[in-house]
């Protein structure tokens, strides 16, 4: 059996396994390079849309942003039209009973707001019955 | 980076041809080298001029944050698998193209030790050994271990050049030298 080899060894004989004895010569290879790479530069360039991802792209934020805000007012004027749809009938008073002697109603309409206000006055906090 | 690299770099950007030769012509026997390993020699040039021209039309963006080593690299390794991928497509494997994904054969690596000299032959012999010993491991060992002790890449040259993170490159290595050892030892018993 023999003697395992020292590392340093091992990593000299890597020397004898480069690769770059077969690498073309400059000129035929700058040659090639420039008759085609005019061609390549009018391409549209996929390089960093294939590396990084189409998030990478700025246009894309720029449409989810307008997206949002475009469904934030939707929403708030769906919304705002529901409720005021619910409220849009007047509010009106058609009977009234009040259960104590008083001595006076009053029924104040503001349509602006579409509220009203009831107003007994002199009740009697006793009840007569 | 030199101030003249970074001139070179700024001319390339905007569209010197020449400029963009003189930068990556010195890069050009790595780039081969990682191709060739990835891919295998017949096909390593063509990875190469395909790099070089995606390089050339996404030079404009390159913003510096890597060595431009890196950068071509990655490219290189991007076009590689591009490349192994259509010859998937193609169903054209052929026996002696050492792309295949169990690795390299043996009579693919180049042969040193038929040009060895005579008074070295125990050098040879063990890079005769070192070459066997490598067809038996993993494509990833193998490859690890061939970018940093025949290539001399950086951690970060081989990360870029074999798609994964610095630490698995580290890890890998640490890993490959131990199995290649392992796979010596054996070898010499």
């Amino acid at each position: 059996m023999r003697r395992a080899q020292p590392w340093r060894k091992v990593r000299a004989a890597f020397g004898t396994l480069a690769v770059r004895d077969r690498i073309r010569d400059a000129d035929a290879f700058w040659h090639e390079f420039r008759s085609r790479a005019p061609a390549r530069a009018a391409e549209p360039d996929t390089v960093r849309r294939t590396a990084a991802g189409p998030w990478s792209r700025p246009g894309i934020w720029r449409w989810a942003l307008a997206g949002a805000c475009g469904m934030l007012v939707a929403a708030w004027v769906t919304l705002r039209l529901f409720l005021m749809g619910a409220v849009s009938e007047p509010n009106t008073i058609k009977s009234l009973d009040v259960g104590v002697s008083h001595s006076a109603v009053l029924i104040l309409n503001d349509e602006p707001s579409q509220s009203t206000i009831l107003w007994v006055a002199g009740m009697e906090m006793r009840d007569q019955t | 980076m030199g101030k003249d690299s970074a001139k070179l770099i700024a001319d390339a950007q905007a569209g010197d041809m020449d400029a963009f030769a003189a930068l990556f012509e010195a890069l050009r026997p790595m780039a081969f080298a990682v191709a060739s390993r990835l891919i295998g020699p017949d096909d390593a040039d063509d990875v190469v001029m395909e790099a070089y021209l995606k390089a050339w039309q996404a030079l404009p963006r390159f913003s510096g944050r890597s060595s431009l080593k890196t950068w071509l690299y990655r490219i290189t390794h991007n076009c590689a698998l591009d490349m192994i991928r259509a010859r998937d497509r193609r169903k054209e494997r052929v026996a002696q193209e050492p792309a295949e994904e169990s690795g390299r054969t043996l009579e693919t690596l180049p042969d040193e030790t038929a040009r060895a000299p005579d008074e070295d032959t125990v050098r040879a012999e063990l890079a005769g050994e070192v070459r066997e010993a490598l067809v038996r491991l993993s494509r990833e060992h193998r490859l690890t271990l061939e970018f940093r002790f025949a290539d001399g890449l950086s951690y970060a040259e081989i990360a870029a050049a074999t798609g994964v993170s610095i630490g698995t490159v580290m890890s890998r290595l640490f890993n490959a030298k131990r199995k290649l050892r392992r796979v010596l030892e054996e070898m010499q018993k």
